[in-house]
This record gives C-alpha cells, structure tokens and sequence, in this order.
C-alpha cells in the first residue's frame, strides 16, 4: 500500500487533487482510498489531504501518520508546517517550484525530491487567478510522473470526468507538469 | 457500475436508486452533501422525487412521516445535534408505523462544538424503536441504505443508516453502484397496504389510545422489533443472492481461536479486520467481531459468537455518562443468559471520541491491555485521555 | 415474551377500523364559513367601479388582453386614464398598511396601451335597438355614454363643436400628460362600434334643440363647463391677461400661443398647474399664485411636484389686488392673506392682512375655474348651484334628456366624467325600456353604499368566482397579512425634470411587462377569492372541497365542524364566519 500525503493551501485544491488521483489510479484498476484532514477549512489556511493507493481494498480507515511520498502545492508552506514529519526515510517530495531539485536537495535532506513550475503552467492555462492559481491538476502530472503510480493517460481521464470546469485546460496542464518534472 | 464515491455520495445514490418519492432534509456537517447530492439529482432529472426543502429537522422527518402516511417512500439525512432534534419525530415514525429511511452521519454531541465522528448521537435514539444499521464502508452504506427500506416496509418501523463523519462521509473510495432495474427488482415500490391516508376513505390516524390499549400497540412496536432480526437475516441473504456482496448482523473475523475478541462497529470494524491481521501475524490470537445492528439487538448471534471465548474488548466510540459505552453494556446483557462456564470476561473500551483516530495501534493497545488482565478492574476504560 | 390479554389491536398503530366519514362532524358547529365576496377598498373609491383586483390578478399572470377586457366593462379608456386619472384608489389601498399602495395607475396604463398597441377592439355582439339617442357633447362623459348605448344596441348620433372629438381630453390636457396619439387611439376604438360622429356641429345653434327633441328618443347632454369666471380686481382688462382653458386648447391646437417672459398664474387647480407647466415649457420664468396652503391645494400632490420639479414657482397664501402696467399686463400687486379655521377638514377662509407686495410679470393666466354657460343649453333646464339640477340617474326632471359631465354636480375630473356617463347610459337604457329610475335602481350595479357603479364587480365571474355579494369594504384588519411579503412599490419611470421642461412629450416612461407584473402580484386582491387554496389546505376536516363547477371551493357542511381555520388562513377576507341559527 503506498501513502501519500497532500499539502496545500485552503481553495489550491489540495482535496480535489487527492481525489482525482484517487478516481486516477482506480481507473488504472487500483484501489484507492482519499479523504481530507477534517478540519475548518479556510481560504489560504494550511490543508491536508490524504490518498491510499492498494492493489486490494483498502480497509484501514485511520489517519496517515507515516506517508511513503508527500506532494506539496505550495512552496510558501515549506516554513509553516513541517512538511516531511512522518515521511518515510527515501520518500519522494513532490514539489511546486520553478527552482529546479536540487536547490532542495540540503532542506530535504534523505529525500527523493522532485519540482514541477505548476504555478506557472497553471497561469499559462488559467486556471484560477495569476495572483491565486489552481495548481492542483498541474501537480498531479507531476506525480504521475515522479511516483509512476499512474499512467498520464488515466490521470488525465480522471481530470476530465473529475473537474468541475475547464476539463481540457486541466488536462493540458497535467500533461505539461508530466514534462516538466525536475528530478535528480 | 463502479465509481469513486464518498460515503456521502454513496448514501445518496442508495436512495435514489430505491426509488424514493420525497427527500425532507435540513443542512448540517458532515450530512449536508447528502442531500446536496440528492438535490442535484433531481434538478437533473436522476432521481424522480420532491425535494422539500424544511426549517429544521424536526420538521425534515415530519415531512417524511407525512409523505409515508401518504403511501410513498420517504428519506432524510442528518447528523448529531439534527438528529437531537429530530428526536420526538423518530418516536412519533415508529408509534405511526411508518417506514421512513434516513442516514444520520455520526457526530459528536456539542458542547463543546465537534464535527467528528462519535456514535453518542445515533445511540442515543436507541429506544425510539428505529432500526440501526451501523455500517464500515462505502459500498456498505449503499447496499444498506437500499436494504433499510427493505427492512423498513417489511416490519413497518423506521430505519437508520449510520455512517461515521468524515471517515466515510467525505472519504472517497471505489463502489461498485447497482443498476436501477436490478435494485427495483430486489426493492419493489412501497406498497402501504391500507395504512395510509386515502382521502377517499377517510380514517382516523393516531388519535388518542387509553390506557386499556396504549400498551398493546407497544407490544406490537416490540413484536415487530423482534421479528426484524429475521427480517434483517433475510434482506442480507436475498441482497447477497442478488448482488454478490454479503453482510451480517454480526460478523466473527478470525474470532474461531481467539483468545480476545474485540467488539467493534462503523469503521472501527474495517480498520479492526487489519489490526486483527496484524496481530496474528505476530503471533497473537486476536479476533474481531463486528455487530452491525444496535436495535434490534442481535443478542442470540452475540451470544453465540461469543460463547465459551475467553476475552472480549468493546470499543465504544460513545458512552452514557454515568454508566458505560453502549455496545458493551448491550453485549454484557446478552452475554449473561450464558452459563458461568461458558460466559467470558468482558472489558470496555472508550475510544476515538470526537473523531479521536482508533488505529492500528489504538487497536493493538486496547488487545495487550485486555490479554494481560486478569480481571476487568473497572467497567469501562477511557482509551488515551490525557489526564485520569 | 408472550402476549397475554385476548385484546388486540386489529391495526398496528391508532387507526380507526371503520371510515371516519360516519362520524359526520358537522354536528358540531355553531357557526360555519360562507365564501364572500367583499368590496376592496380601490374598487369602492374608483369613479368608474374598475375590478382593479381582477385586473391585477390577470396582469400578475400575464393575461393582459383579458385584463384590459375587464376594464373596459367599466371605462372604455384605460390608456387615458392610466395617465390622467388621479387614483383614489391608490390612497386607499390596503398594501398602504403593509408596505406602500400598489401602484395600480400604472398597471392600468400598461393594459390600456396593451389593448392599443394590440389592436383590441370591442366585442360588441348584443342584438341592435331600434331607439334613436343623441350625445351632445364628444368629452369623456358623452363618449362614455355613446359607449355603452352603442354596446347595448342603441343607433347613437354624438354632436360637438370642435372637429375632433374628445373635449377635454383633447384641448384642456397637455399632450405631455395625454399624448394625442393615445386619445386618438382610444377614440377610434369607439368608432368602429358604429358610432355616428357629428363633429363641429354645435346643438343650438347649428341644430336646435327642439330638432334633437323631435328626432331622437333619447338625449344625452355633456357638453362641459366653458363660462370663465373672472376676477375682479383693478386693471383686469389689460391685456396680456389669458384664460386658462383657451390658453390650453391653443396650446392643444398646436398653436403658439402669446405669452411673455415673466408668467403668473393663478389658482390652485390642475388647470393652474397644467398652465404654468406648458408655460415653461415655452421657456417662460412662471410662478403660481394661490390664496390658500400648498396643503390646501386641489391639484394633485403629484403634479404639484413635477411642476416644482421643472422649475414652477409658488406663491401662497397671497390674492391679486390690482394688474399693474400701462395698457398690458407689467406687474401684479398682491395682497397676504391669512386663513381662518383652516384644519384636516376645513380648507379654511382667506383674510386680507392688509400687508401688500408687488412681482414683475407680463402674462397672467386665470385658473380660477369655469361655469356651466346656460345660453348654451335648452331653457327647460334647471340649475342648482350653477350646476344642472339631475335625478339619480343624470336624468334632467322628467324630460328624455339625461346630462353628465362637467355641468352635472361632480367632481371635474376625466375619470368623474366617464362615471357620470356610464350613469346617464344605464339611465337611457333604463328609461327607453320604461324601467323605473329611482333611487334604487342602480343598486345591482352599485358597490356597497358608494354611488359608483361596476359593472365587472357585479356582474362577471372574471376573473374570480363572485358569490354572497356583500356590501362591506375590505379592510387591512381583515386580511391575513402573513401570506404576503413585503415589498416597495414599482418606481415609475419619470424623465428628468430639465428634459421634460422642454418638450411635450409624455412625462412618464411607460413600464415594461416584467415591472408590471411584479407589481400586479403585490396586489392582495382583497375581499375576492383567487382559488389560492389555503382554506383547502388548512381545512383540518378535510370538507373544504374543489367546486365542480369551477366557483372555487364548496365547504362539506357534513364534516364542518366551524372551526374557523379557514377563515384564518384566508389571506384576503373572502371566507367569513357566520353564526348557526337552524
């Protein structure tokens, strides 16, 4: 069973994310499990989500205390939450940056890392504002990717079926954060 | 057809798929997607029913028993402090005799405010005389939603399908959804029989009963509690025939051996099936069983599967101040029509309050804890509180 | 566990085994509910007795052609007096306890135009008469009048002075109140009824009386007040001084007329105010001179603003002592008056104070009102106050001449004449059929103790069932409020005052259908069942039932136990309790 946890910012779309990559991998055949950490949800207010991936059902329903990868929306976050606690020694970081990897590599220190600009693929595509983009469906490209849990073409299947609009906009942005993952 | 659906979606579709003809309900975390679901499937032309909306629940579940009088299937949805305010109307539906279906998604009793998951608000209709069917996942709380009309129209009474905040309210994962013709054929439209209001042959419904007859009509009310145990047996084979998936009023998880057997119900079940795996692969003789149905109380099959067991924990993710978690003191009643010899130790465990997490190790602790007693030393033991 | 007693229930909860239908409830009343239909209070002040609750019920549906239908039983000229009619009925609207009166002179000119711009015309399908009537005089009360006789099968001959017909409406009223077009539109609606239309023929002198006499079986006399009055004080012959009326018919003729720079006009009428706005509307600087308050004034409060609006000045409280000047008009020496007993009911009596000022002016218009000319009128006639002395249904003593309008005691208004015509029309009818003509005769037409009459109100089943007619008038205290929201009233679109000051186009933008039937659905349609089916709802013996026939609801008196509710749940007083006395 691999685990990953989601960070982001309350209206990024951490929770969506979750989910489509959950409705991704069930589509590839898998199980999957994916919820939000229950909370008051704010605008901008640090959010987690969660996501089971299983070749069997998954049937521990308790909270992630120790996830295999963790996909962080947004950089800023980095000094606010401690980001990696739980993270299995030689889990992947995935994360939203222009910088490229290994500019992390000193922070997170026994980590796979992996950066994506989804921030600016996002903008490219419109999704959400310049100021504010939605950078959860770039994101994921980028977990496809890096992690190889999914292939990009059931990803962007569970994007079209799973946002609520501008399906082919979020779909190219996956595809292009799939291109553009900065590993080491 | 198979979706990623959360517990919230998955009652909905239950229902929709039942063919229900008027949804009442009144929005409250963690319920409210519920009927957002609904909402939407009858703007879309999904669902076939009115959608009324209410004030307050109160309300929501008088219009349901309206709406049943008036010989239609009936559903709404709430949770905790709404499903405290529906309460006179769960008493009124059972003493009406009608078959209203809703899903309370369990949430913590305010004060102070909580919006997690915890069992004190279903629990506490327990003596309404509505039928609780406590499930552990999402396909479970699809297939029992269907089932609870089943059981509902059979016995006359009303249902509840219970699911725990969050953990399957907003928790997406695979469900396989029944096509509509095959749940019709198993769940034919509600058929009233007389007991419903026709204006062309106008009765008097609910009017004042003496006393020289108030207590027959609760023994009816029991009779017919009593009879929805085969009721529920019956529905779950039919269902199971039908649509491939089994369940049970109680079910035993490597319990043949065990020397503990842990009580669980909701999700703490799901997760207990693995905790359970997990101890026996280091070599301890755990077991799990999950009890479905709080009322009717499925005494025998307890009894039965509990019989001549050493050890039982109940995790209770509720309790009755001032007494015990509720499930360990339904399994102590049952367990003492057994002989001495036969009757085993039984400990109680409060766990997971508020949307507290029960894990694996939760799981794990509350086992050691109970093998490694001799005796149980108090009635119930607070799982993890911080200061005792 | 084991069941015990021999006893049991048959069912599984309370209900009774037999039909409760056997159980016939109905014996227990002491009073029980009567459908009723009240009187709204708009309908009992309006001159004409419109259905203003029907038509605001077809409105708020978007039935406008059966709406306008509905007026015209009552007045053939919606359009006109959807913009010139000063709407009582607005001031005694019950929504005015509520939030703010419904602003029904809008809806109606909306239907009126509808019917305009539709190409409405009259169904007129009633057998022909043989009878002969002629209409002396083409203003509102003698057009009114033709209307009904025409429809009622009459051959009607319609005799005036001027070359178009419409009297005042045409030459007293600015057209940026009544554009022509309307008038012109309302009018040849009447003449494709087949009226006959003797235009500039003045009866007395091109056709004499005694000849109207002789040729027709009934006549109708309206031929308005033209008589100036005049005031008499120093200096009155100066020229430059103008009548009011001939000023407007100039004006209404398209001529232009003489007027100066510096206009003053006196009076207190809408006479006044239509002068001194048509005044600035040829760019005059003009100012009103009353004796009396503002509060006091009879125009109407509405244009009273508009003038102020686009510029008019007032003076109160002040009477002219002498016309200054050489041979024209310079100037005016006024007098300050105080009032005695002046209170809500008295307009109170003006009293020099012997103060006395001067203003500049070149023109001065006389608004103070015009008497019935008697020269003009046959010699049989008599007077009681100047005005023609009529019976109770315009008819003059016991002659084949009925009068309306103008020279008959009623307030001088479009709205007072289209009244005292349909009057004098049921008189006709009523006197050629050899019917009586007293006081009572009117009575099924009348609305409760109010003088006008309603055609609609008492005679149709549109678009309500109309059923135990009642003579009382529908007040707030009788409504359940609590079915209605409350809501402000539609703004009516009004041109800014500068723009309106210089032109003569209609001042009001006319509604569109959405704010129309917005506000048709604040109307509570009081005292009249609108089929809403709250008392079929709340009735808790389930005996209130569908009528069959489609009158709204019959009551089950087998099953009404009197309980009232529905009376209570009533959201516009047309169910009332009455006491059993079997």
């Amino acid at each position: 069973m691999i685990e990953i946890r989601f960070h982001g910012r309350g209206g990024q779309g951490a929770v969506v994310a979750s989910k489509l990559l959950a409705h991704a991998v069930f589509l590839d055949g898998k199980y999957c499990q994916s919820f939000p950490a229950f909370g008051v949800e704010r605008r901008g207010a640090p959010v987690t989500a969660f996501l089971r991936v299983d070749d069997r059902p998954v049937r521990v329903r308790t909270q992630i205390y120790a996830p295999d990868h963790i996909v962080i929306l947004d950089p800023l976050l980095v000094d606010q939450v401690p980001l990696t606690k739980g993270l299995k020694p030689g889990g992947t970081v995935i994360l939203n940056s222009s910088k490229s990897a290994v500019e992390f590599k000193s922070f997170f220190k026994g980590f796979r890392i992996a950066t994506v600009p989804a921030a600016e693929i996002a903008i490219r595509y419109h999704l959400g504002s310049p100021r504010f983009p939605i950078v959860n469906t770039a994101i994921l490209g980028a977990v496809a990717r890096a992690l190889g849990i999914v292939p990009i073409e059931s990803l962007v299947k569970a994007i079209k079926i799973g946002v609520p609009a501008h399906a082919e906009d979020n779909a190219e942005a996956a595809r292009e954060a799939y291109r553009a993952v900065n590993d080491e | 057809m198979k979706k990623v659906l959360t517990g919230n979606q998955a009652v909905a579709y239950g229902a929709m798929l039942s063919d229900v003809k008027v949804v009442a309900a009144y929005p409250i975390t963690p319920q409210t997607t519920i009927i957002e679901t609904l909402a939407d499937m009858q703007a879309e032309g999904i669902g076939d029913f009115d959608y009324i909306r209410v004030e307050s629940e109160h309300s929501a579940l008088s219009v349901c028993i309206g709406a049943s009088m008036g010989g239609v299937r009936a559903f709404t949805a709430t949770s905790g402090q709404g499903l405290f305010l529906m309460h006179e109307m769960l008493h009124y539906a059972t003493g009406a005799r009608v078959p209203v279906v809703l899903a309370n998604v369990n949430r913590a009793p305010a004060l102070p405010w909580n919006i997690w998951s915890d069992q004190t608000d279903s629990i506490s209709q327990r003596d309404t005389g509505c039928i609780q069917l406590y499930c552990e996942g999402n396909q479970e709380v699809l297939d029992t939603t269907i089932m609870a009309f089943k059981i509902a129209e059979t016995v006359r009474l009303p249902a509840m399908v219970i699911l725990d905040a969050f953990w399957l309210s907003h928790t997406s994962e695979p469900v396989d959804i029944p096509e509509k013709e095959a749940v019709q054929k198993f769940l034919p439209s509600f058929d009233p029989g007389d007991m419903w209001l026709d204006p062309e042959n106008p009765r008097t419904f609910g009017s004042v009963s003496m006393s020289d007859v108030y207590m027959e009509f609760r023994w009816l009310i029991q009779r017919d509690m009593e009879r929805a145990k085969g009721v529920i047996s019956e529905t779950h084979t039919e269902f199971g025939n039908l649509f491939g998936r089994n369940y049970h009023q109680v079910e035993g998880y490597l319990t043949d051996d065990a020397e503990v057997v842990i009580v669980c119900s909701g999700t703490v079940a799901s997760t207990g099936r693995v905790a359970v795996e997990v101890l026996r692969s280091e070599g301890k003789k755990a077991g799990m069983l999950k009890v479905k149905t709080l009322r009717p109380f499925p005494s025998d099959e307890v009894k039965n599967a509990l019989r001549d067991k050493e050890k039982v924990a109940v995790i209770d993710r509720n309790f009755s101040p001032g007494a015990q978690g509720v499930w360990a003191q339904e399994i102590r009643s049952a367990l003492y029509e057994l002989a001495d010899s036969e009757r085993p130790l039984l400990y109680g465990y409060i766990a997971g309050l508020g949307g507290r997490d029960i894990n694996i190790g939760t799981i794990r602790d509350i086992y050691e804890r109970t093998s490694q007693s001799e005796t149980p030393e108090d009635a119930d033991i607070w799982v993890g509180v911080k200061y005792v | 566990m084991k069941h015990i007693d021999q006893k049991v229930p048959t069912t599984l909860c309370a209900i009774s085994t037999t039909s409760s239908a056997v159980n016939k409830t109905g014996s227990w009343r002491f009073s029980r509910p009567v459908f009723i239909d009240s009187i709204p209070p708009c309908s009992y002040e309006c001159p004409a007795g419109e259905d203003v609750a029907g038509f605001m019920y077809l409105a708020a549906n978007g039935r406008f052609e059966e709406a306008w239908r509905l007026i015209i039983k009552d007045n053939p000229f919606p359009a006109i007096t959807g913009r010139v009619c000063f709407h009582g009925c607005e001031a005694k609207c019950n929504r005015a306890e509520h939030d703010e009166a419904v602003s029904i002179n809008s809806v109606e000119r909306y239907i009126g135009d509808y019917g305009l711009n539709h190409g409405l015309t009259v169904n007129n399908n009633s057998a022909k008469r043989g009878e002969k009537v002629a209409i002396v005089g083409a203003g509102p009360a003698g057009l009114t009048a033709s209307y009904y006789l025409r429809l009622w099968g009459y051959h009607v001959t319609i005799f005036d002075s001027s070359a178009l017909p419409g009297g005042l409406m045409r030459y007293g009223i600015p057209s940026y109140r009544l554009p022509k077009e309307i008038l012109d539109g309302e009018i040849s609606r009447l003449r494709q009824m087949g009226l006959n239309f003797k235009m500039g023929t003045t009866v007395g002198k091109d056709i004499s009386w005694n000849k109207i006499d002789r040729q027709f079986d009934a006549v109708f006399v309206a031929i308005g007040a033209h008589r100036e009055a005049t005031l008499k004080v120093k200096g009155i012959e100066k020229k430059g001084i103008l009548n009011a009326l001939r000023f407007l018919r100039e004006v209404n003729l398209g001529r232009q007329p003489v007027l100066g720079k510096r206009v003053a006009v006196i009076g207190g009428g809408n006479s006044a105010i239509d002068c001194a706005r048509v005044s600035r509307r040829f760019d005059a600087n003009v100012t009103i001179i009353y004796r009396r308050r503002e509060a006091k004034m009879p125009a109407n409060a509405e244009e009273i603003k508009m003038a102020r609006e686009e510029g008019v000045q007032f003076l109160f409280q002040a009477v002219p002592l002498e016309v200054c000047g050489n041979e024209t008009v310079a100037g005016l020496r006024l007098q300050k008056v105080a009032l005695k007993n002046a209170n809500s009911s008295d307009r109170g009596q003006p009293v020099p104070t012997g103060e006395t000022f001067y203003i500049d002016c070149d023109t001065l218009i006389l608004a103070i009102g015009e008497d019935v000319n008697k020269e003009d009128l046959p010699r049989h006639i008599t007077y009681k106050r100047n005005r023609v002395e009529t019976g109770h249904m315009g008819r003059i003593g016991d002659s084949k001449f009925f009068a309306g309008g103008d020279i008959i005691d009623t307030p001088r208004t479009v709205t007072h004449a289209i009244a005292s015509g349909k009057r004098g029309a049921v008189g006709i009818d009523r006197f050629l059929a050899g019917l009586p003509l007293g006081k009572s005769s009117l009575d099924p037409y009348r609305l409760g103790d109010s003088e006008n009459i309603s055609f609609s109100l008492t005679t149709s089943t549109v678009p309500f069932p109309k059923r135990n007619r009642t003579r009382e008038v529908v007040n707030y205290s009788n409504l359940n409020p609590f079915y209605f929201d409350r809501r402000p009233r539609m703004k009516t679109g009004i041109i800014p005052a500068e723009e309106r000051a210089r032109s003569f186009q209609d001042v009001v933008i006319s509604p569109i259908e959405e704010e129309v039937t917005t506000e048709a659905r604040r109307c509570f349609n009081c005292g009249s069942c609108t089929g809403c089916g709250n008392c079929y709802l709340f009735c808790p013996d389930l005996c209130v039932k569908n009528d069959p026939d489609g009158n709204g609801y019959t009551v089950d008196m087998d099953y009404c136990k009197g309980c009232g509710i529905c009376v209570q749940e009533c959201p516009r007083g047309a169910i009332k309790m009455e006491f059993v006395r079997e």
